[in-house]
């Protein structure tokens, strides 16, 4: 019965990742959560499907005011009843601060590769189960394409993968000041 | 021509570059290291200062896994106990940070980058011990499905051979009478034996069945409870479930 479960899971999450979307509003940066540094910057907006907004499907950016150009992370959220959490999927890292290494378990080709602008699709997560959704186990991700030197490109890069119109997206607020 | 050979030291000089790196500005160096987050985003510890004061700390980086995983509030206890651990504070914006003389400064670079992985391993493993228990949010939303086009009566009272009232979770009604009677079961033998109690004390009303038992956790019910539910209620199975199971199990009423 688990495993039924967690394919179910995993194919719900495989419709939402395909279906064509619109935001929902709330297209805004604001202060990150109030635990986190001074710096954080989060924008969280609701995604619609079919005109609808269902299992509370979201994206979710995080970036920091004080490094202007960089360090943006995004993901797709979806509440999963079942198991009382978000998922989280198809998440990308533009510019980010650290690099990423690749499990063994990746296919051939990205297998154990570091990784700086990366994204994580869902259709090479899939084979890691419902810990890719929740990622607590090593995610596989492969490289962005080059040449995204400014956040309007990066939101392209999403509109693509995430098949919803990103250019949408407003840059962070970003300070003058840079570290 | 021959080609040069690719030295094993030509080859850790190349692995020992692209594992660490470091980047700085007006006081402020950032270090790259190995070390990595389960996700396998690599650590990167922030140092802060000059001469013979430094403040080290991951930036905030380990709570920012941490909230990516949509766990933060484990973070936040975790993280306190490996900080005490590791001999470092942890402090209200939720960022492992030491101060260190220079001599010290390589182990408090270790140290920090070290804690905010181990924290964030530990988050994740409270997240993956995940279970399919269920809220009544689930079950009701289930049962919508499930029954859709039919009169769905929650919470109804349903008198029993005995003359007792029966609270159920759910009932389906057809030309005002209830047909299908659904209970929430939770993992408590005293649940379990309340649901028995009750279906019990109901005639059959569609097919010879009664209702269905619906679990909130399949896996912290005890087997032989669940035998015994399915024995006299018709069918058991778990809330979460996926709908086609919901469907073709209770097929004779949706």
């Amino acid at each position: 019965m688990r495993a039924d479960i967690e394919r179910a899971i995993l194919d719900r999450v495989q419709e939402f990742a395909q279906a064509d979307k619109i935001w929902g509003g709330g297209l805004a940066w604001r202060d990150g959560p109030t635990h986190r540094s001074n710096a954080c910057l989060e924008l969280v907006a609701p995604i619609l499907i079919g005109g609808a907004a269902r299992s509370g499907f979201q994206a979710r950016l995080n970036a920091r005011s004080d490094m202007p150009q960089c360090d943006v992370h995004a993901q797709l959220e979806l509440w999963c009843p079942e198991i009382e959490r978000y998922l989280h999927f198809e998440r990308a890292e533009w510019r980010p601060n650290r690099p990423h290494t690749n499990p063994q378990t990746a296919p051939a080709g990205l297998r154990g590769k570091l990784l700086q602008d990366r994204h994580h699709p869902f259709r090479l997560n899939r084979r890691l189960g419902i810990s890719a959704l929740l990622q607590t186990v090593t995610l596989i991700g492969e490289p962005m394409p080059p040449g995204l030197e400014t956040f309007t490109q990066f939101a392209d890069f999403l509109t693509t993968v995430w098949g919803i119109d990103a250019s949408q997206l407003p840059a962070p607020k970003w300070q003058e000041r840079l570290i | 021509m021959t080609l040069k050979p690719y030295t094993a030291s030509q080859a850790a000089e190349e692995v020992a570059g692209a594992l660490v790196s470091t980047r700085s500005s007006e006081g402020t160096a950032f270090i790259t290291t190995p070390v990595t987050y389960p996700s396998g985003a690599h650590s990167l510890v922030r140092i802060d200062g000059m001469n013979d004061r430094w403040f080290v700390s991951d930036d905030g980086y380990g709570a920012q896994e941490a909230d990516m995983m949509g766990a933060s509030t484990t973070f936040k206890r975790v993280a306190r106990i490996v900080a005490d651990r590791a001999g470092i504070g942890f402090d209200q914006k939720f960022l492992f940070v030491v101060e260190t003389t220079r001599d010290e400064l390589p182990g408090a670079v270790v140290a920090v980058a070290n804690a905010s992985a181990e924290a964030v391993r530990r988050t994740a493993m409270r997240v993956e011990e995940m279970h399919y228990a269920t809220s009544r949010a689930l079950f009701d939303q289930r049962v919508e499905t499930t029954f859709r086009g039919s009169t769905i009566i929650k919470q109804p009272e349903v008198l029993g051979e005995s003359g007792r009232a029966w609270e159920f979770s759910a009932g389906i009604e057809r030309e005002g009478n209830i047909i299908y009677l659904l209970d929430l079961v939770r993992p408590r033998p005293s649940a379990v034996y309340a649901t028995v109690s009750k279906f019990t004390d109901m005639k059959p009303v569609l097919q010879g069945r009664k209702g269905a038992a619906i679990l909130t956790d399949y896996d912290k019910t005890d087997p032989h409870l669940v035998s015994l539910l399915s024995k006299v209620v018709g069918v058991a199975l778990p809330a979460a479930a996926p709908e086609t199971v919901w469907r073709e199990q209770l097929a004779a009423t949706a």
